[in-house]
């Protein structure tokens, strides 16, 4: 009997290992390609706001002018 | 990654799990009951799969490492390191089974065997060099330091497979030349199990390069921001 719970007890360590590890690689995974989502909007973001003052920003001179 | 890649992960996880499912039914119906240990014999299969995995990845760690170091190229860098992590996790798992055996055979959780001691040292040997990893920012830096690290660390792996040869121990000796001492359906068994743990290590070692190429990805978008 107590050979069966050594057993036991040995499978459930490798099996308990190997799952918290697959899980710590998953999680970490998961939260590198939120970071990488979040940074590639960022940089849309930014891109988009260069180009509307870039188109912006003629409108404005003329209006200047005009006025 | 890739289309190709998330393929071949699935395949590679799906693969894994059908010789673990085979692997754990060789290890506990089809392999006979041994007559010296009786059932905790078992332990045996997964245990020496498991260091089987852990000398791969150390193997792989040094292999990586002179490879950075000759070309300078990254990737190979993302591989030691990769290995290194599953190395040291499969170690921890050598670590723990093995004194459950230890136990039931031996009487004792732990003795001061070469072979036991000389695993204890590698496994504190290459916690060391995660923790190197993770102090060191610059990462040319951070990679050519961990490289010479793992070269000088895996001088430890000759010495955890020959300790048994060179001291007078305690651990069975498997291997006595080519013949394995062991009976055929026991031999099947564990051949089942080191194909299962070696799918599991690519597995592992695929998922662990996906992870520091994003990490890569990351810092570069951070620098690109922040100019």
């Amino acid at each position: 009997m107590e050979a069966l719970t050594y057993l036991f007890a040995a499978y459930s360590i490798i099996f308990l290992i190997i799952f918290v590890y697959a899980y710590s690689i998953g999680s970490r995974q998961k939260a590198l390609w939120r970071e990488l989502q979040s940074l590639k909007d960022t940089i849309e973001e930014e891109k988009q706001t260069t180009t509307a003052q870039k188109t912006e920003s003629p409108k404005s001179s003329f209006a200047e002018i005009e006025g | 990654m890739g289309e190709g890649s998330f393929r071949i992960s699935r395949v590679l996880g799906w693969a894994t799990l059908v010789f673990m499912v085979a692997g754990l039914y060789a290890a506990f119906i089809y392999a006979p009951r041994e007559v010296t240990m009786g059932d905790v014999q078992r332990i045996f299969y997964f245990h020496l799969a498991a260091a089987w995995l852990m000398m791969l990845a150390f193997g792989v760690v040094f292999a990586g490492s002179i490879l950075y170091l000759v070309k300078k190229d990254r990737k190979w860098d993302i591989i030691a390191a990769a290995s290194a992590e599953i190395a040291v996790v499969f170690s921890f798992v050598v670590m723990t089974t093995g004194p459950i055996w230890a136990k039931s055979a031996w009487g004792a959780w732990w003795t001061w065997d070469p072979r036991l001691t000389s695993t204890l040292v590698l496994w504190i040997v290459f916690i060391g060099y995660l923790m190197l990893r993770g102090s060191i920012t610059d990462r040319s830096r951070r990679a050519s330091i961990s490289s010479v690290y793992g070269i000088v660390g895996f001088v430890d792996v000759p010495i955890v497979f020959m300790s048994i040869r060179w001291w007078r121990t305690i651990h069975p000796q498997l291997f006595n030349g080519l013949d394995m001492q062991m009976a055929p359906p026991m031999i099947l068994t564990l051949m089942v199990c080191l194909v299962a743990f070696s799918l599991l290590y690519v597995f592992f070692l695929l998922q662990r390069i996906r992870l520091e190429t994003m990490r890569d990805e990351v810092e570069l978008l951070k620098q690109d921001i922040s100019y």
